[in-house]
């Protein structure tokens, strides 16, 4: 009776950890691309950035088992990204930047002769939003990468701490400096 | 300047549209990190378990041994059995001198990112192979001492001289020793060049 029970717990446990790796399998799929983009939003460094991602997805990974649903996956996930995202930049904090931007490769591939219209392709007015993002304030960028990616400010106020009317002063905020940064860059608000 | 609804709608959804196209530089992000976070993950952390019991188990072993040789070396006092108990007791205490220096920066990654785990899954692999080589040494010393040490054991002072079936019985229970002790050190080389391949394999998928 009791092996009878220990098969169970065995089977059991090996179903859960299938289960685990189809859930994360899953989330990744589905939310890699954005948590990636929530990690680039916090290093400017590619290499440090892939690290940071990773580390994010390891976070997601050791968090999952005590997933019960309690939020949305995406509140789950972007407050996993954010959280470890603020832990790396305070960690870098004091270290030298990378200078290397997507910002500065747009420029170099950017051709200073042809028309308005054609140098700002569409790979240099992504990078302009990019490294416009960036270099928003820490509370303004945050309320701002998270409604780029589609999440509702009841989302955002989940994921941050913060009640919904912060989220919509924080956005605003953003807002109103990415279109002034955007401008001033010359490219279309 | 005013702006009303439909454009400021018209604008984030400008801005989400480019924000969320793919970046030319990216990396696929399912199978690679799935892999080596579950696999790699589980495996660094059980054998980081591992490394401390078997360090505490090397400690532990290879002190008794000393306590034993040297108790050894008290009841048997001549020149010869002191020298050779001696020549043991330096090379378990070398070993694991060795084996802590061979284990230095391998207890925790250095960072907690996949990579950080991955590198150093690998270079735990790394290690024991050296070990392992080290193992083999160690091997070769103790039968270069310990066939001395039975010939001399095998002729005692006085008239007693033993026959050929001592000299069978004690040199084939060494060889059956060291027999057995090469063959596993054979299969761990052999476990560890698959294991270091594969994580290998893993660790370019990562990169």
């Amino acid at each position: 009776m009791e092996a009878v029970t220990q098969a169970r717990a065995m089977l059991g446990s090996a179903t859960e950890t299938l289960d685990l790796e189809g859930r994360y399998d899953r989330l990744l799929r589905e939310h890699g691309p954005a948590l990636r983009r929530a990690a680039a939003a916090y290093e400017f460094d590619p290499a440090r950035r892939e690290d940071l991602f990773q580390d994010i997805c390891l976070a997601v990974w050791q968090a999952l088992p005590r997933f019960r649903g309690e939020a949305s996956e995406r509140t789950f996930l972007f407050r996993i990204a954010h959280n470890r995202g603020l832990t790396h930049r305070a960690r870098y904090a004091r270290q030298p930047r990378a200078v290397a931007d997507d910002l500065a490769a747009a420029e170099e591939v950017a051709d200073p002769g042809a028309s308005p219209e054609a140098a700002l392709g569409d790979a240099e007015r992504r990078a302009r939003l990019r490294h416009a993002v960036r270099h928003l304030p820490l509370a303004a960028q945050q309320a701002l990468t998270m409604t780029l990616e589609g999440l509702t400010p009841r989302e955002i106020a989940d994921v941050l701490g913060i009640t919904e009317n912060n989220v919509a002063v924080r956005l605003s905020r953003a807002r109103r400096l990415l279109r002034e940064t955007l401008t001033a860059a010359g490219g279309a608000p | 300047m005013i702006r009303d609804n439909h454009e400021e709608a018209a604008e984030l959804s400008a801005w989400m549209e480019d924000w969320r196209s793919p970046d030319p530089g990216d990396t696929p992000v399912e199978a690679p990190h799935r892999l080596a976070t579950a696999a790699i993950l589980r495996q660094v952390k059980r054998r980081s378990l591992g490394l401390k019991l078997l360090t505490a188990g090397e400690v532990t072993f290879v002190t008794g041994v000393v306590i034993a040789l040297t108790l050894f070396a008290l009841r048997h006092p001549n020149p010869f059995d002191v020298a050779a108990m001696a020549s043991l007791c330096l090379l378990a205490v070398g070993a694991v001198v060795f084996s802590f220096w061979n284990r230095r920066g391998l207890w925790r990654p250095v960072a907690e990112t996949t990579t950080a785990y991955l590198a150093l899954a690998l270079e735990r692999v790394r290690r024991r192979q050296r070990g392992l080589r080290a193992a083999r040494w160690l091997l070769a010393a103790e039968t270069a001492v310990f066939i001395p040490w039975i010939w001399h054991t095998l002729h005692p002072p006085g008239t007693w001289r033993p026959g050929l079936l001592h000299f069978a019985l004690a040199y084939g229970y060494l060889a059956l020793v060291v027999g057995v002790a090469a063959a596993g050190i054979w299969w761990l080389e052999r476990w560890t060049r698959r294991e270091l391949a594969a994580l290998s394999e893993l660790h370019e998928g990562d990169a």
